[in-house]
C-alpha cells in the first residue's frame, strides 16, 4: 500500500460521504452499486482477453534464454499456470490491495511505477486541453444559441461540426505540413514533438483541445435551444428581469445540467485524443506506454491502464450523477 | 416536506361547472352545426349551393396536394430538398463505389514504366497500380503521369493504396452494421416490449460499454486474438476481428435508442387496439414496431457509419488492425507520418480522404436526422 | 367614462417558417378600458396566445411584428426602447400562463421567483421585497406561505403553482393582466377556485383583465365584452350579454352550440364544430370561415368581410350576419 493509494480512497470516502448526505443513501447506494458492478465487469473481460490470448508473455521475456524448464519456472512465479477462476480471483485479490502486478517486460517495476511514471503528462495533456476547451467552448455554445440562426451561429456550427467530427489523426498531419511549409519559408513554428516545456506543449493541448471544445460548443448549443424555448424563460422575460438576467440566471442555470451528464463520455471521448495526441507528438505519456504495452502483450501494463480508465470514468460519472443532483432540486426529493 | 396542496383544495369546491353551463342569459335555439350540414346533403334554400360546394369542401381539406404522401415518402421528399445532404450522399456514395470497382479500371490506366531494380523492366499499369506493388527506385514522388497521386516511401502508387484503403473501410463499415443493426434491434424491441431481464441486461451492458474505453478494448482484442483469427479466417480474419471488436462496442447504442422508440410505439393506440383484436406479441413486434423502427435505425446507422470508420482507422493507425503490406487508412496516414518534411502528399491524400468521407456522412446523417425525425423544427 | 387603457390597432403579427409564413394574427384590433375584463375566445391556434404575446413584445424569432401599433396609455409598446419594455413587462403589464407546471423556473424557490419580480420594478431591499413575496402568496391564500417560499416549484400542486404565477403577476401592481388560458391546465374543481381568487384579487387592485379562453363559461362568468377569434382575425367583438344573447357571427354561432351539456366532463372545448381551421400559411381569399360555414355564400369565397358594426357596440365580420 502506498501513500498515492491511501489518499484516493480517504478522499472517496469524504466525497461519497458528503454526497450521501446531501442527496440520501437510496441514489448512493444505488450508484455505488452500479460503480462495483462494472468495474468487476471490465476487470473480468480485460482479464479475460489476456488470458486466452495465445503468444506467451514469458516466452518474449526470456527471448534468447528460453528453456521449457525456465519458462515453466518463471509461469509459476507469475501464477500463470493456475486455472483461469482461480487466476482471476487471484487478481482480484491484488486489486483490492491495489497491487497491480509487475511489468512482463521490465519486472524490476511494478504497474503502478510505471502509470506514476506515465499517467501524469497524460493527465496535464487531458485536463488542460479540457479546461481550455471548456472555457472557449461554453460561451461561445451559448452565443450560438442566443443569436440562433444569425451569421454568427452559422459559422460557429459549421466550426464546430468540423472539429467535433474529424478525428484528430486529420487535424494534427494537416497541422505538421503547416508547420513544416512555414518553417521552410523561415517562420518560427511550434515545436511539433517532445513535452515539458511550454513550446512543446502548445500544440498538443490545443489540437487535443479542438475536438472537445467542439464537442461542448454543439452540446451547449443544443442545450441551451432546447431552455431558451422553455416556458420558464418566457415568464422571466415577461416580468421584465434584463435579457442578460433571463440567459444566465434562468436559461443557463438549467443548461448546464444535461452538460453535467456529457462529461462522462466525453471523459472517454477524450482518452481517445490523448492516445493519438501523445503518439503523433512523442509526448511520454500512458498512451505512448499502453500501444507498447498492447503490442508486447505486457498484460498486467494493459490491465492497469483498463482499470484506471475505467475507474476514472465510473467515478466521473458518480461526480457527475451527485453534480446533476445537486444542481437539479427536483432529484433530492424524489 | 410535501404538502399535499390537492387535497386541501379540494375541500372547498364551490359548484362552478353547473354555474357556467346554465348562464342564465338566454342561449338563443341553434341550428345544426356544420358537421351536421354534410350530411343533409345540398341545403336545398339556396341555388348556389352545389356550385361552391366542391370548392368547399377542397378548401376544408385543407392543402389538399400535401396530405396523401406517406410520412415515408414525406421524408424522402424532405430529405431531397436538402441540398448539403443530397450532394454528400453522391460524393460519398461515389467514393465507396470508386473503392469497390474502381481498381478493375484503375489497373488499366497508365503509361509502361521502366521499373525493377536497375530500371530495366517493363511494366503495364496492371504491375505498378498494385496497391503492394514495390518500385524502389521511385519512392516518394510527387504525382506522375503513372503515379496520379504519387508514390510512398516504398514506391507504391498511392492512389491505388487509397482505393484499396477505402476499400477495408467499406468492408468493415458493412460488417459492423450488420451485428449493430441486427443485435440492436433484437435486444432493443425485446428491451422496450418486455422490459424484465433483458432490459436489466442491456443497461448494465451498455454502462460497462460506456465506462469502458471502445478504442481500448477493440485495440486489446486486436492485439491478442489478432494471430488467432488470421490462422483461422485467413487474410481478412482480422479485419473481421478488428469489425467483430468495433460492433461490440457499437451495438447498445442502437439497442438504446430502438428501446426507447419501442417503448414510444407500445403506448400508442394502434398497438393497443391490435393486441385486443388478438394480435400475438410477436405479430405486434413484426407488424408493427418494428417497421415503425425505421427511420431512427436508419439515422443512428448513418451516423455510426461516422465512428465505425473512424474507429477502424484508429485502430489500423496504432498498428493493430490491418497489417502491413496491406492498406487501409490508418494505417497510411501512420506510414507517411515521418515522411512529412520530405514528401507531405503521402500524408495529404489518406488525410483528406478521411476528411472528406466523414464531414460528408456527417451531412447526411444530419440531413437524415433532420428529414425522418418526426418531431423536427420547422 | 373609463380611461382607455390599451389601443391595439391593425396588429399583424407573423411567423417566418421554412414552409412559408405563417399568418398567426392579422389585422387585429381591440381595446380595453381602465379596470375592465375582456375575454378572448376561439378555437386552438386561432392567434390568442400570439396575440397577448405581442402585446407584452414577447414575440422572438422566427416570429416578428409586421404591422399595426399597440397603444398603451396613449404610448405605442412598439416605439418602446429596451428600457421602457423592461419597465413594461411586469411592471405595467402582467402575464400568467397556461401551463403552470413548465412555467416556473424548476431550479430556483418559488420565493426567489417572486422577489425577482418585485426587485425588477420597486425600489425595494431585498427583506422588504421577501416581506412583500409572503404579503403576496398570503393574498393568494397559499397556507404557510412563508415557509413555502423555500419551496422549489416541484414541491407545490399544478394549482398552487398557478397561485404563486398569479402573486407573482400582480406583486408589482400592474394596470393590466394578460391571462392566458390560466385554468386550462387544471383540475375541473381547482379551476374555479383560481378563476375566482384571480377575479377578485384583479378588482381588489383594480387591474385590467384580458382573459383569452377556450371556455365560453369562464367568459360568461367573468368578463363584460368579448372578442372571438379565427384563423388570426377578429370574427366578433360585443358586450358578453349580447354574444349569448344575439351572436352574430356564424362561428360564434356555432361555437354556442358547441359548448357542452352539464354532464359533459370537462370544459368547454371548441373542436366540437366540424371541420379543421385553416392552415395559416396560404389562406385562399374570401373569408377563412367559409369552408366550414353553414351559411357560405359565393361572394365569401371571393372577398374577405371586414369587422363592421352590425348592431349597438357589436361588430362582426360577416357578410350575413345573424
Ligand atoms: N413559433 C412559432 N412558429 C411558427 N408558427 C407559430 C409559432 N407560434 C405560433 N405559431 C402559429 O400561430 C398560430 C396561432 O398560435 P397561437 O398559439 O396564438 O394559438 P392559440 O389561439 O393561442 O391556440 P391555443 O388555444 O392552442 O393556445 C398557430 O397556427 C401556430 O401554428
Ligand atoms: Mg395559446
Amino acid at each position: 500500500m502506498n501513500v498515492f493509494a491511501i489518499l484516493a480512497v480517504v478522499v472517496l470516502l469524504a466525497f461519497i460521504a458528503y454526497a450521501t448526505a446531501r442527496i440520501g443513501p437510496r441514489f448512493m447506494v444505488r450508484r455505488l452499486a452500479g460503480l462495483v458492478f462494472v468495474l468487476l465487469g471490465v476487470s473480468f473481460i480485460i482479464f479475460i482477453l489476456g488470458f486466452f490470448a495465445p503468444g506467451d508473455a514469458v516466452f518474449t521475456q526470456l527471448g534468447q534464454h528460453y528453456t521449457p524448464q525456465a519458462a515453466a519456472a518463471l509461469r509459476h512465479a507469475y501464477g500463470l499456470d493456475l486455472p483461469w477462476y482461480t487466476q482471476y480471483l487471484n487478481y482480484l485479490n491484488r486489486l483490492i490491495h491495489f497491487d497491480l502486478g509487475t511489468s512482463f517486460t521490465n519486472d524490476t517495476r511494478t504497474v503502478w511505477q510505471i502509470l506514476q511514471l506515465y499517467v501524469p503528462a497524460s493527465v496535464q495533456l487531458g485536463i488542460s486541453g479540457t479546461v481550455l476547451a471548456l472555457i472557449v467552448g461554453v460561451p461561445l455554445g451559448i452565443l450560438a444559441a442566443v443569436r440562433a440562426n444569425s451569421r454568427v451561429d452559422a459559422s460557429l456550427q459549421a466550426v464546430g461540426l468540423v472539429f467535433y467530427a474529424l478525428p484528430s489523426f486529420v487535424i494534427i498531419p494537416l497541422f505538421f505540413v503547416a508547420m513544416v511549409s512555414l518553417h521552410q519559408r523561415g517562420i518560427p513554428t511550434l515545436a511539433t514533438s517532445g513535452w515539458g516545456t511550454i513550446d512543446s506543449e502548445i500544440a498538443p493541448i490545443a489540437i487535443f483541445g479542438l475536438g472537445i471544445f467542439a464537442y461542448y460548443l454543439r452540446l451547449t448549443r443544443a442545450s441551451m435551444l432546447e431552455v431558451l424555448g422553455q416556458d420558464y424563460v418566457r415568464t422571466a422575460r415577461a416580468k421584465g428581469v434584463r435579457e442578460r438576467v433571463v440567459v444566465w440566471r434562468h436559461a443557463f442555470r438549467n443548461a448546464v445540467i444535461p452538460l453535467l451528464t456529457a462529461v462522462g463520455p466525453a471523459l472517454a471521448f477524450a482518452v481517445v485524443g490523448v492516445f493519438i495526441v501523445e503518439d503523433f507528438f512523442n509526448i511520454p505519456g500512458i498512451g505512448e506506454e499502453t500501444i507498447n504495452a498492447i503490442s508486447q502483450r505486457d498484460f498486467p501494463i494493459v490491465q492497469g491502464v483498463t482499470i484506471l480508465l475505467a475507474s476514472a470514468v465510473v467515478f466521473m460519472n458518480l461526480v457527475t450523477d451527485v453534480a446533476y443532483g445537486l444542481a437539479d432540486p427536483r432529484i433530492k426529493t424524489q | 416536506m410535501q404538502i399535499d396542496d390537492k387535497s386541501r383544495e379540494t375541500t372547498d369546491t364551490p359548484k362552478r361547472m353547473e354555474m357556467f353551463s346554465s348562464t342564465g342569459l338566454g342561449v338563443p335555439p341553434m341550428p345544426p352545426t356544420a358537421a351536421n350540414i354534410k350530411d343533409l346533403g345540398p341545403a336545398s334554400d339556396s341555388p348556389t349551393r352545389t356550385s361552391i360546394q366542391a370548392e368547399l369542401d377542397a378548401r376544408a381539406e385543407g392543402i389538399s396536394d400535401e396530405k396523401p404522401i406517406s410520412p415515408f415518402r414525406a421524408s424522402l421528399r424532405r430529405f431531397a430538398r436538402d441540398r448539403r445532404a443530397v450532394i454528400s450522399l453522391i460524393i460519398v456514395v461515389f467514393i465507396f463505389v470508386a473503392s469497390i470497382i474502381g481498381p478493375f479500371i484503375y489497373e488499366h490506366i497508365g503509361p509502361t514504366i521502366k521499373g525493377g531494380f536497375s530500371s530495366n523492366i517493363v511494366e503495364g499499369p496492371q504491375v505498378y497500380h498494385d496497391p503492394i506493388h514495390q518500385e524502389l527506385l521511385r519512392s516518394d514522388q510527387p504525382p506522375t503521369l503513372a503515379y496520379p497521386l504519387g508514390t510512398d516511401r516504398v514506391g507504391r502508387d498511392i492512389l491505388a493504396r487509397l482505393l484499396a484503403g477505402v476499400n477495408v473501410s467499406v468492408q468493415v463499415a458493412f460488417l459492423v452494421l450488420l451485428f449493430d443493426i441486427g443485435l440492436g434491434l433484437i435486444v432493443g424491441t425485446l428491451a422496450g416490449y418486455y422490459g424484465g431481464l433483458i432490459d436489466t441486461f442491456l443497461a448494465r451492458f451498455t454502462d460497462l460499454i460506456f465506462a469502458f474505453p471502445a478504442l481500448l478494448f477493440a485495440s486489446v482484442a486486436a492485439a491478442t486474438l489478432g494471430t488467432e483469427f488470421t490462422d483461422r479466417l485467413g487474410p481478412s480474419g482480422r479485419l473481421i476481428l478488428v469489425s467483430l471488436a468495433l460492433g461490440i462496442t457499437i451495438w447498445p447504442q442502437m439497442a438504446r435508442y430502438v428501446r426507447g422508440q419501442t417503448l414510444q410505439l407500445k403506448e400508442q393506440q394502434f398497438i393497443e387496439a391490435s393486441r385486443t383484436v388478438g394480435t400475438s406479441d410477436r405479430g405486434i413486434i413484426t407488424r408493427h414496431i418494428v417497421p415503425n423502427l425505421f427511420s431512427i435505425v436508419l439515422t443512428a446507422a448513418t451516423l455510426d457509419i461516422v465512428g465505425i470508420i473512424i474507429g477502424e482507422a484508429t485502430i489500423s493507425l496504432l498498428g493493430l488492425g490491418v497489417q502491413p503490406p496491406g492498406s487501409s487508412l490508418g494505417l497510411m496516414i501512420s506510414e507517411a507520418a515521418p515522411m512529412i518534411p520530405v514528401a507531405f502528399h503521402e500524408i495529404l491524400f489518406p488525410v483528406l480522404t478521411l476528411a472528406i468521407i466523414v464531414l460528408c456522412l456527417s451531412f447526411v446523417g444530419d440531413g437524415i436526422g433532420d428529414a425522418f425525425n418526426p418531431r423536427r423544427k420547422d | 367614462m373609463a380611461q382607455r387603457l390599451l389601443d391595439v390597432q391593425n396588429l399583424r403579427t407573423h411567423f417566418f417558417t421554412r414552409s412559408g409564413v405563417v399568418k398567426a394574427v392579422e389585422d387585429v384590433s381591440f381595446y380595453l378600458d381602465e379596470g375592465e375584463t375582456l375575454g378572448i375566445v376561439g378555437e386552438s391556434g386561432s392567434g390568442k396566445s400570439v396575440t397577448s404575446l405581442s402585446v407584452m413584445r414577447l414575440i422572438v424569432p422566427p416570429g416578428k411584428i409586421v404591422g399595426g401599433k399597440l397603444l398603451f396609455q396613449d404610448e405605442d409598446i412598439l416605439d418602446m426602447d429596451e428600457d421602457d419594455l423592461y419597465n413594461l413587462r411586469g411592471g405595467k403589464i402582467a402575464m400568467i400562463f397556461q401551463d403552470p407546471m413548465t412555467s416556473l423556473n424548476p431550479v430556483y424557490t418559488v420565493g426567489f421567483q417572486i422577489t425577482e419580480a418585485i426587485r425588477a420594478h420597486l425600489k425595494l431591499d431585498k427583506s422588504a421585497a421577501e416581506k412583500r413575496t409572503v404579503e403576496m402568496m398570503d393574498r393568494v391564500r397559499i397556507p404557510e406561505a412563508r415557509g413555502r417560499m423555500n419551496d422549489y416549484p416541484h414541491q407545490f400542486s399544478g394549482g398552487m403553482r398557478q397561485r404563486v404565477m398569479i402573486a407573482m403577476a400582480l406583486s408589482c401592481n400592474p394596470q393590466l393582466l394578460i391571462a392566458d388560458e390560466p385554468t386550462t391546465a387544471l383540475d375541473v374543481t381547482i379551476q374555479a377556485q383560481v378563476l375566482e381568487l384571480m377575479k377578485g384579487l384583479a378588482q381588489e387592485f383594480r387591474t385590467a383583465t384580458m382573459l383569452i379562453t377556450h371556455d365560453l363559461g369562464v367568459v360568461a362568468g367573468t368578463c363584460q365584452r368579448v372578442a372571438v377569434m379565427y384563423a388570426g382575425r377578429i370574427v366578433e367583438e360585443a358586450p358578453t350579454k349580447t354574444i349569448f344573447a344575439n351572436p352574430a357571427h356564424p362561428y360564434t354561432q356555432a361555437m354556442l352550440t358547441a359548448v357542452p351539456r352539464p354532464d359533459a366532463e370537462r370544459g368547454a372545448r371548441l373542436e366540437t364544430i366540424g371541420g379543421q381551421p385553416p392552415n395559416l400559411v396560404n389562406l385562399p381569399p374570401g373569408c377563412s370561415f367559409a369552408p366550414r360555414c353553414r351559411k357560405a355564400q359565393p361572394r365569401c369565397l371571393r372577398e374577405r368581410p371586414l369587422l363592421e358594426t352590425v348592431g349597438p357596440e357589436q361588430k362582426a365580420a360577416c357578410f350575413y350576419p345573424y
